[in-house]
């Protein structure tokens, strides 16, 4: 465990450097990366709806395991590093997998809604990489030929729709999360509640993911 | 509320709620549908007939605004059943009342009075004081080998869900190490195999 | 009662978690119920006339019952599609025949185009793809110690080592390799 000052200066940091990371890719350190990386999955894995993804940052970490792998090959086998490195890269890559795993997970699970989302933002500033996107429509259409073929085509015309609205479901927001303040914020409104909270910095909160979701995008929070 | 999972047209919990009985009175005639009235002989359920019909027909007639039916509250919301769970709610055998007794309760159709409110309200205060014997029995899970036969199907759920939590922290607590496990279909497939044999 | 048949099926989902053979009787049951009640309301939306609006009601009810109906219907086929998929993440793209006996066709039609997508998504990750269904768990070591359940044969590793599985045998070997071998039975993971 690092020490609390310098672990929550550290996060701060890096969210703005995801934020403006194709502006700053070259001064984001391997460290910093994967410090982000880590941030991003517990993000992701804790909060119900699905984040703004962090191509870029996936793609810079899986370019640092190819140079790792590339450099582990020049030792000999039996050196002691050849197993740490290996472990280390095993870990990255534990991270990813189950990062993207999760989203995907999500995806499928809420696809016509995220669908509809994206519709409605620009390329740009899409929360689905255009893979994912990819992958959610293929997904939805491939579920809607299925019911076609078994159900909907042997029904009433009045009801034999595949009725987008209806099935499409949406994450629920109000879901209790646990968070880390990463930075101190004030004025936090809980739904249902009048009264208005404050963070501390570095301060632990359980608190309905409603109220913080934006504080999650923009790094004052910490899913935990 | 995301354990009842409501919203999803996909929800089997939902779906098995809304197959619950309620008892309505039509107000209006209905030609051709006498036969679902096991009683009667008629082609046509008359006005002022009474039966039992599923919750998410009376649900789907009361959205429509238009007055086909009268619906009866449950007697397990009644105020004679609300006074036993008041005195001691954690003594009901709430399953053999309802298994899903707080999702039928948060799931009749809209009233226009604020019964529903008190409802929801009056269904919060039992899942609280019940929930801590949940609790109790997630810690200790051989020291009330009875509780699971009182227990509704969400409460169930909460239990075998803290169940498993305590395991996983206990396990996390001795190893750390997560065991790769053989995935559990291939182990029903090999149980069933055994069973022919 | 409507949707008496339906919500047998719903039933059947809810007391097992394993994909059961299709209910072929019962689903196509349901789709008579939903084809005669539809044909009994175009009967009476014709008799329905200025001053004999009754049969609107019953109209408005076998309405309501068709689409309960439907919705039991896609509720089965959605579930028995989602375990499927979950099968997939967790024993990989070839299915245990035990299971493909109890799908129809249209269903492995799915598993097939499913898995499809996944391999084209998984592909399109970083320089030359990423197999997101390894590393399932957070890596603590990197050789497990396990024992081989069935002869499976000669299996090559990353680097080129080859090794003999047979059954009964014990191998140390790299985690990150045998993972999908233990999931899917053929090696066991020894407990130290």
């Amino acid at each position: 465990m690092e020490t609390k000052n310098s672990e929550s200066e550290y996060s701060t940091e890096h969210n703005e450097n995801v934020s403006h990371l194709e502006e700053s890719d070259d001064e984001m350190t391997a460290e910093r990366a994967l410090q982000a990386l880590e941030n991003a999955w517990l993000n992701e894995k804790f909060s119900p709806e699905l984040l703004p993804h962090q191509l870029e940052l996936v793609e810079c970490m899986l370019e640092q395991i190819s140079h790792m792998e590339e450099n582990l090959k020049k030792l000999e086998k039996g050196d002691i590093r050849l197993n740490i490195h290996t472990m280390e890269i095993n870990r990255i890559r534990f991270i990813i997998s189950s990062y993207l795993r999760k989203r995907l997970d999500k995806i499928e699970e809420y696809a016509i809604y995220f669908l509809s989302e994206d519709a409605n933002r620009s390329s740009e500033e899409a929360f689905m990489t255009p893979a994912e996107t990819h992958f959610a429509r293929e997904y939805v259409s491939s579920v809607e030929s299925l019911f076609t073929t078994l159900a909907l085509q042997h029904m009433p015309r009045r009801i034999k729709d595949f009725e987008l609205n209806a099935m499409s479901s949406k994450p629920n927001l109000n879901k209790h999360v646990f968070i880390r303040a990463n930075k101190a914020t004030d004025g936090i409104l809980i739904p249902g509640n009048m009264n208005e909270q404050d963070f501390k910095e570095d301060s632990q909160h359980i608190i309905q993911y409603a109220a913080i979701a934006h504080l999650v995008k923009n790094g004052h929070v910490q899913l935990i | 509320m995301s354990f009842l999972n409501f919203d999803s047209y996909f929800s089997i919990t939902e779906i098995l709620v809304t197959e619950e009985r309620i008892q309505a009175e039509f107000e209006q005639s209905l030609p051709n549908l006498g036969y679902l009235c096991a009683s009667s002989k008629k082609d046509d359920i008359a006005p002022k007939t009474k039966l039992d019909i599923p919750l998410w027909l009376a649900d789907a007639l009361c959205r429509r605004g238009e007055s086909i039916i009268n619906w009866e509250i449950p007697k397990i919301f009644k105020d004679s059943y609300k006074e036993i769970l008041e005195a001691d709610a954690c003594s009901v055998e709430l399953c053999k009342w309802n298994q899903y007794f707080y999702e039928l309760g948060l799931r009749l159709p809209r009233t226009t009075t604020d019964d529903n409110h008190k409802l929801a309200e009056f269904l919060l205060e039992v899942f609280k004081s019940r929930f801590r014997i949940i609790m109790d029995s997630e810690q200790n899970p051989f020291s009330t080998p009875l509780l699971r036969g009182q227990l509704s199907t969400l409460e169930k759920k909460l239990l075998v869900q803290g169940n498993s939590g305590k395991l996983q922290l206990l396990t996390w607590l001795n190893k750390g190490v997560k065991h790769i496990e053989t995935s559990d279909v291939i182990d029903n497939i090999r149980k069933r195999k055994r069973l022919v044999v | 009662m409507f949707g008496k048949e339906a919500i047998k099926l719903i039933h059947e989902l809810d007391q097992c978690e394993e994909i059961k053979p299709f209910n072929e009787a019962i689903f196509q049951q349901v789709l008579e119920e939903i084809n005669s009640l539809y044909e009994q309301n175009s009967k009476d939306v014709s008799t329905i006339t200025e001053t004999n609006t009754a049969p609107r009601n019953s109209v408005i009810v076998r309405h309501f019952a068709m689409n309960r109906n439907k919705r039991c219907l896609l509720t089965y086929l959605y579930h028995r599609l989602r375990r499927l998929r979950q099968i997939r993440w967790e024993l990989g793209s070839i299915l245990p025949s035990e299971i493909t006996a109890n799908l129809v066709s249209a269903e492995s039609h799915w598993f097939q185009a499913y898995s499809k997508s996944l391999a084209t998504y998984m592909r399109s990750i970083g320089e030359d793809g990423l197999n997101i269904m390894n590393d399932v768990h957070p890596p603590k070591s990197l050789y497990i110690e396990v024992r081989c359940v069935q002869d499976y044969g000669k299996f090559e590793f990353d680097d080129g080592q080859i090794v003999n599985l047979k059954e009964n045998t014990y191998h140390l070997l790299p985690r990150s390799q045998c993972e999908a071998l233990i999931r899917q039975g053929v090696l066991e993971h020894v407990s130290s």
